[in-house]
């Protein structure tokens, strides 16, 4: 039996967007892939859900939104470590990531910071209705693509979902934190004969730290310049998420889910799929080292990525 | 067809065609993007053609069919079975648009109008799309003298300016910031409200046709 919620989103939140599948097949004509930032949250908060592992989540930012259950129930998770509590009447609970709640008609979901991370994901039961397309099926916030017309969550956006009304609840006891370190591991990038050897040995011995510009098309890194010296500009050319470019300044620029299409920097290293994850959660002046993999390690840590992935099913706890 | 090429990620390949920036390169570059566009394989999640070179984005459970495949690609030439549309863009070249006329004249040793029937007689080819959705990068003019970016880049760019550094030109399809020096105005649509989707395509080509304020302003509307 199907039956139909309505949520509203009493506040947005800093920067809350629709985020699930990447956006293929379109990068040469200048869409970019978008998706979530931290995909490895995503995925594992959705297989808690059963959900397909790239399905549509809410991504959170930093600070998270208000939302208040006008229909229906609304089943969701929170994967990511984040503050938030559940409101019903005039009672307040303490929520925890990682576990499934089911919220009634009145109820009020209330998210606010984020805990040593910058993005959180809210995960929900059933299927959102309307605006969904099936090219997009991400937001573009930088560009104005793709979901929900490509905006961020407004003030007041209310969403309708078909969901399912059986559910069990259930959580998963076992903590991710091991995954998440400041060890970020690279492979060569297409340019990294642009700089020289004592350049490229600083860039792996000293260490990096992520300034204030963080956001969903890149990340500055800070206190480790390190300039080409070929020349700071290459014909443009097509460039992928992780990729680490270097402006004629030196302080690099990681590239993240929105990251333009191609671009004329030269590209110092790659940060494997493995790792991008982990560089996204690392706060404004965290500290961390790059460490240099051959294709083939990355190639496995990859697969061992998908692994993990693939195992978060028989962890699951029913409640 | 391309000269070298090189995994660079656990998930990409970048073929590379050649130094320069060229009609012929580039056509070998895009004539490998047209094949692998219309043969769909699943495992390619994207496939994006530059000036020079081809970046290939794909599965990584895949990798022993990418393989096979970029080795076949290398026997491939002058695939050109997905037909290149010409489009004849309208362009106002007043200046009130061509902000940066006098850079153009000054680093062309041409005046303005005997640009004008330059960059309008020149039938451009779209070597690539990028920086944002739908611009295209199109070339090239017969020049050998350098136009270089504007030192202080524009905070903000109204969306159908038509922009010149060295010999290429770039059409803005939304308002952004931007360093191309400003030639003109069209009010051609970039991006096809219909299909979602931008509407040039790497490989197709571009002629201007230049109208006056009075026809611009009109077809605005």
């Amino acid at each position: 039996m199907k039956s139909e919620t309505k949520i509203e989103f009493l506040r947005a939140g800093l920067v809350t967007s629709l985020q699930g599948e990447n956006i293929n097949n379109l990068q040469h004509l200048g869409i970019t892939t978008s998706g979530p930032m931290d995909y490895f949250l995503s995925k594992i908060g959705n297989l808690i859900m059963e959900n397909n592992e790239d399905d549509l989540t809410f991504e959170i930012c930093k600070f998270g939104p208000i939302i208040k259950v006008i229909e229906g129930s609304f089943i969701f998770l929170i994967s990511g470590n984040i503050n938030f509590k559940i409101i019903n009447n005039s009672n307040s609970q303490k929520g925890e990531c990682f576990k499934s709640y089911i919220l009634k008609k009145g109820d009020i979901l209330e998210i606010n910071q984020t805990i040593n991370s910058n993005y959180a994901y809210l995960i929900f039961k059933g299927e959102l209705n309307g605006n969904i397309s099936s090219e997009y099926r991400s937001t573009i916030v930088s560009s104005s693509l793709g979901l929900n017309d490509g905006k961020k969550i407004s003030d007041f956006d209310k969403f309708n979902i078909l969901n399912i009304s059986f559910f069990r609840n259930r959580s998963l006891p076992f903590s991710l934190i091991n995954f998440y370190d400041n060890k970020i591991r690279v492979v060569k990038g297409p340019q990294m004969n642009f700089f020289k050897i004592s350049i490229i040995k600083k860039f792996f011995s000293k260490k990096f730290k992520i300034s204030k510009n963080i956001n969903r098309v890149g990340i500055r890194l800070i206190e480790n310049p390190v300039k080409p010296t070929i020349s700071s500009n290459i014909d443009s050319e097509g460039i992928i998420k992780g990729s680490i470019q270097v402006p004629g300044d030196g302080n690099p620029i990681v590239l993240t889910s929105e990251h333009p299409t191609i671009g004329g920097y030269p590209k110092i290293a790659t940060i494997l799929i493995a790792d991008l994850f982990k560089l996204v959660q690392l706060q404004e002046g965290s500290e961390f080292n790059f460490k240099e993999v051959e294709i083939n390690v990355g190639e496995n840590l990859h697969f061992d990525f998908l692994k993990i992935i693939k195992s978060i099913p028989n962890k699951i706890v029913y409640l | 067809m391309f000269i070298t090429y090189e995994q660079t990620s656990e998930q990409s390949y970048l073929l590379d065609y050649g130094e320069d920036i060229n009609f012929i390169t580039n056509k070998k570059v895009i004539s490998h993007f047209k094949y692998l566009l219309k043969k769909n394989y699943k495992y390619i999640l994207n496939v994006v053609p530059s000036f020079n070179k081809l970046l290939i984005v794909f599965d990584i459970e895949f990798k022993k069919d990418i393989e096979i495949l970029i080795k076949k690609l290398k026997s491939i030439k002058d695939y050109d079975e997905i037909d290149s549309i010409q489009h004849l863009i309208s362009i106002c070249y007043d200046e009130e648009y061509a902000l940066d006329y006098k850079n153009v004249e000054n680093a062309f040793s041409m005046d303005f109008d005997e640009f004008i029937n330059f960059h309008s007689s020149t039938i451009f080819n779209v070597f690539m799309i990028g920086f944002m959705p739908g611009l295209p990068f199109l070339g090239l003019l017969s020049v050998n003298k350098s136009l270089p970016r504007l030192e202080n880049p524009r905070i903000s760019i109204p969306a159908g300016s038509v922009g010149v550094v060295d010999n290429l030109s770039v059409i803005y399809p939304n308002q952004s910031s931007g360093g191309w020096n400003l030639i003109g105005k069209t009010s051609f649509n970039l991006f096809n409200k219909h299909t979602n989707k931008p509407t040039l395509n790497p490989g197709d080509s571009v002629k201007f046709k230049s109208i006056t304020k009075k026809e611009f302003i009109e077809n605005e509307e």
